[in-house]
């Protein structure tokens, strides 16, 4: 029993690991008397570029201030930019919260009276040193809710090469009107006649994306006015959305436009150099001049006549503290975020290539004239409406853009149609959940206590067989069902202003009058019918094939369609996005050199679904292959000898006992596949967002934007709970005609 | 004769279907061991070999630490779920007791929940009993799985129940009966739901993410991530660190998928 001994010693290798690991976290503790603070950041700048540390920089600066204030000790979290805002959300609403936190104005926080604001401790001379708009950023009803740090924007930008091989002049101060700028457009595309795949400008509207809103809005208009009116279907906008409409009309952006992503048209402007001009953020133009090698120039979007000012999008990021019973901690926090964020460390944000807050800060930026640039266009920038339920309306304003533009809508009914929606949003005041959230139900609470009265009953009754079970269930019950009865509940509370407490229907009311989450039921039942069966059908095959070999062979194809698996789902997805991409991506290569139209895979929304189902396809049909090959091991061979006596084949034998034998596995792999189909989500939130427009929306992307971007518990636990009924209904149904096939066969 | 020529068609169908599965993998290599200015060079040049992603990787200095991290949770779970998920199986699949069918249904039924909604509670939870911020957050709500006990229990039913029988008439108790019988032979199985784990906590993002604070405590998956910038994409970076984060994994499957093959010949004889 060899292998018994290595997993012994492998066990008791893991308790002394974990032992060492509290002891040392326990004297960490323990030798300390000073006051810790917490601060989390996101990844910033590199300053050696031999190195990969990010966080390099904050670090240094921490140890200058304990070195300020002996007394303090600071804890750095490092967050990452891929879902880090999620661990951020959970730690606030949880009251598990750092001091400190980095970020835009915190408008979900603040609604939840979590965050202090800093006016005590912002001196007159701070407050004159500031750049006013740096502390309107931060201002909500009239208090300051954070130490701004650095201020960026989006911007336009012209690959000055295209421009100049074109023979086209550069506008001149960098301004242009619509018209100039549409006939140097025509212009590039003369030039481009003979390329394919380039364009003279590249546009995308995606969600959190606000770069190309400018064009939109290049008439005068704006999609919600300063006191909260969604103003998108007034004509001003109307002739902006128009506008782009004849762009594409005019072949001067490409005729998917709707579909594209902000990633898309950077590879296309940055990396390939294939579009002349293009929106993209601040941080272009490090990427630019240092990585990929450009002669750009930045200019201002183009205005209605030479006499308006442009509207870049620009935002302002900073350091919160959150409140805390312990005034000298938030003292000291405010303290070091200040300092974090003082006059003289601004001066580092050069590596940033963000704009300091502060004008004691000077002009970093002299010696660049990109730099110098991009600071006069975002002058005449605008922000986007300050309201806790911005990314509600602009997931829905920005999906009826893309419909628009994607030809699904007509313009004006279609902007109609999102101001009704979004003044639905506008109109529901949500109160504050966080307190109510903390308190675990009593429902919750029993199913606790009746997992740990199990065990113990378990134990008392001396049945061997449920004290086995006992061990799993309570773990399961604790784990899952407990935070999960809390979960369900949520989805009968009502958390409208005023009203809080009380059991109703009206989140799930709210959920089915929601069109994205009716799109979502239906994507999701489609993914289920087509990519189940044909996954269990695939792993049937291959395992199938793989056990009548012999030898290395068998080792060799069982290993090989294994081994994709075990890279994680992110990378797999990653290399789809770029197999998918239209005018690069693998696919479309061979299309267009076999003489075909290319395929909008991913930004047209008829195909973006399928193209999703086909990445759910096309994957390793490891665990199910897997589970077969076991499961056929227990076939006994006498079988097969005797049928190979009756003369039968390889199909033959297939046919009639290996499949029919392999009956239970089979079931088991169509109901726990259809159990995780319904729950897909990773790939839809990566390869496409829920877009183009709503056609990939799924269910669990609805559940989890709705509870970790909006705080909407209620909404996402009653469209959790619609799930789990379907899902279990689906799996009950199964079952049952699986059994009756099963009699039929007996 | 004919039995020749379907293996030999097996084997084109085979190898074609390869292609298709290991072709992202196989774009992983590459850019892994692709050069930065390679890859940012217009077109890309893929192929041009430099090992410059991975000298940039181990430089960094704590990715031994998260990879410790993440074998350290992954085998915990890995030994946890082993041994709790055979046992209650191995209590399904034999054990005679009131209330055993229901039972195993809501066991069935925790599978049919999506994870995103259990985790702010469960955080809660993790958080009131002072787990948060240490390698016990991750491990424990994963030390036993619905799906792997459903799975093993699937498993344990093709065993002919007169195994049982003649064992108990010899006098065997009923947990020798697990120890001696049904546990040895339910390996294959048992092999297979472990390397499904170990896969899947090794590679296992967002809980950690969220529980996890301090940076010697972070995993593979999370720490990687902390190299990566907001906006510009680092992919030479990105499958550098996938393809380092898959060479264990592929050394354990590759020892793992030997002893599958000993317990299958085993399940052959009975």
């Amino acid at each position: 029993m060899n292998k018994k001994r290595i997993c012994l010693v492998l066990f008791i290798l893991v308790i002394i690991l974990f032992k060492y690991g509290i002891a040392t976290a326990l004297a960490e503790a323990c030798n300390d008397d000073k006051i810790s603070i917490k601060i989390w950041d996101f990844p910033r700048w590199l300053e050696n570029e031999k190195s990969l540390d990010r966080f390099s920089w904050i670090s240094r600066k921490i140890k200058e201030f304990e070195q300020l204030h002996p007394e303090v000790k600071v804890e750095l979290t490092r967050l990452t930019w891929q879902r880090g805002y999620e661990k951020l959300k959970i730690a606030a609403i949880s009251g598990n919260y750092p001091d400190i936190a980095p970020g835009t104005v915190p408008l979900l926080f603040i609604k939840e009276d979590l965050i202090e604001p800093i006016d005590e401790y912002l001196t007159d001379e701070d407050k004159k040193d500031y750049f006013q708009g740096a502390l309107n950023a931060f201002k909500v009803k009239g208090k300051i809710y954070g130490w701004p740090w650095y201020m960026g924007g989006q911007l336009l930008y012209i690959n000055k090469e295209i421009f100049a091989s074109a023979g086209v002049e550069l506008p001149t101060n960098g301004r242009w009107t619509i018209s100039e700028f549409e006939e140097k457009l025509q212009k590039l595309k003369k030039y481009m006649a003979d390329k394919p795949a380039n364009f003279p400008l590249g546009i995308y509207f995606q969600k959190d994306e606000t770069a190309n809103f400018p064009f939109l809005q290049a008439f005068g208009g704006e999609i919600i006015t300063e006191d909260g009116k969604f103003a998108g279907s007034n004509p001003e906008f109307i002739k902006g959305i128009e506008w782009i409409k004849h762009l594409i009309d005019e072949k001067l952006i490409p005729a998917d436009s709707g579909g594209k992503t902000a990633n898309d048209i950077w590879t296309a402007f940055g990396v390939n150099h294939r579009i002349g001009v293009a929106a993209i953020g601040l941080w272009g133009i490090k990427a630019l001049e240092s990585k990929f090698k450009m002669d750009f120039q930045v200019v201002h979007f183009p205005t209605e006549d030479s006499s308006k000012t442009s509207h870049s999008y620009i935002g302002t990021s900073g350091l919160y503290v959150f409140k805390n019973k312990d005034k000298n901690r938030v003292k000291l926090a405010m303290e070091l975020a200040k300092f974090l964020t003082n006059a003289e460390n601004q001066k580092d944000l050069v590596k940033y290539t963000q704009f300091p807050t502060r004008a004691a800060t000077g002009n970093i930026y002299a010696s660049n004239p990109h730099m110098s640039a991009a600071w006069k266009i975002l002058q005449e920038g605008c922000s986007v409406f300050p309201d806790s339920r911005w990314p509600q309306i602009d997931e829905e304003f920005e999906a009826n853009i893309q419909r628009i533009l994607l030809g699904e809508l007509p313009v004006k009914e279609g902007m109609e149609k999102t101001g009704e929606n979004i003044n639905r949003f506008l109109s529901l005041e949500n109160g504050s959940i966080c307190n109510d959230i903390r308190e675990s139900s009593l429902f919750a609470k029993s199913i606790a206590i009746i997992s740990i009265l199990a065990f113990i009953f378990a134990l008392a009754s001396r049945q061997t067989h449920l004290i086995m079970i006992i061990p799993a269930v309570t773990l399961i019950g604790l784990f899952l069902f407990y935070p999960l009865s809390d979960a369900l509940l949520l989805a009968f509370r009502n958390y409208k202003i005023g009203e809080v407490g009380g059991a109703t229907l009206e989140n799930f009311i709210r959920a089915f009058n929601d069109p994205k989450f009716v799109k979502a039921c239906w994507n999701t039942l489609i993914y289920t019918l087509i990519v189940v069966p044909a996954n269990t059908l695939t792993a049937l095959v291959i395992a199938s094939m793989i056990y009548g070999m012999k030898g290395k062979i068998k080792s060799f194809f069982r290993a090989a369609y294994y081994l994709p698996g075990v890279a994680s789902v992110v990378v797999l997805t990653m290399v789809w996005r770029y197999m998918f991409n239209t005018e690069l991506g693998l696919f479309n290569t061979v299309l267009t050199s076999l003489g075909f139209e290319p395929v909008g895979w991913l930004t047209n929304p008829s195909i973006a679904f399928w193209s999703v189902m086909i990445s759910g396809i096309i994957k390793s049909p490891g665990g199910a292959m897997l589970i077969y090959l076991a499961a056929m091991g227990n076939i006994p061979t006498s079988l097969y000898e005797s049928a190979d006596l009756d003369g039968a084949g390889p199909i033959k034998k297939w046919w009639y006992i290996t499949v029919p034998l392999l009956k239970n596995t089979t079931t088991f792999l169509l109901i726990t596949g259809t159990i995780s189909a319904l729950q897909v989500f990773a790939q839809v939130m990566m390869l496409t967002d829920g877009g183009p427009g709503i056609s990939t929306q799924v269910v669990v992307y609805r559940v989890y934007t709705s509870a970790f971007r909006d705080f909407d518990f209620g909404l996402s636990s009653a469209m959790a709970l619609i799930l789990f009924i379907a899902i279990m209904v689906i799996t009950l149904i199964q079952k049952k005609l699986t059994n009756q096939e099963a009699e039929y066969l007996a | 004769m004919k039995h020749k020529l379907y293996s030999k068609i097996s084997i084109i169908l085979l190898s074609l279907g390869l292609i298709l599965t290991c072709g992202p993998l196989i774009f992983m290599l590459i850019t892994a061991f692709t050069s930065q200015e390679a890859l940012t060079s217009t077109p890309p040049r893929y192929g041009v070999f430099s090992l410059e992603n991975f000298k940039m990787l181990l430089g960094a200095g704590h990715i031994l630490r998260w990879a410790l991290n993440s074998f350290l949770v992954a085998s915990a779970i890995t030994i946890a779920q082993t041994v709790f998920n055979s046992l209650a199986a191995f209590g399904f699949s034999v054990g005679k007791f009131k209330g055993r069918e229901s039972l195993f249904m809501v066991l069935l039924a925790a599978m049919m929940v999506p994870g995103q909604i259990v985790m702010l509670p469960l955080f809660l939870f993790m958080a009131k009993w002072g787990l948060v911020d240490s390698l016990w957050s991750v491990i424990l709500p994963s030390m036993a799985a619905p799906f792997g006990i459903y799975m093993i229990r699937q498993y344990m039913d093709s065993i002919p129940v007169q195994m049982c029988e003649a064992a108990r008439i010899d006098g065997a108790s009923e947990f020798q009966l697990y120890s001696d019988i049904y546990f040895p032979l339910s390996k294959p199985i048992l092999a297979t739901s472990a390397i499904f784990t170990f896969i899947t906590e090794w590679n296992a993002f967002l809980w950690p993410l969220v529980t996890l604070n301090s940076e010697k405590y972070y995993t593979l998956s999370v720490g990687l991530s902390t190299l990566q910038d907001q906006q510009a994409m680092d992919y030479g970076l990105l499958m550098a660190g996938a393809t380092l984060s898959a060479v264990p994994m592929v050394i354990i499957f590759l020892f793992f998928s030997k002893y599958m093959l000993e317990g299958m010949r085993k399940g052959a004889i009975q």
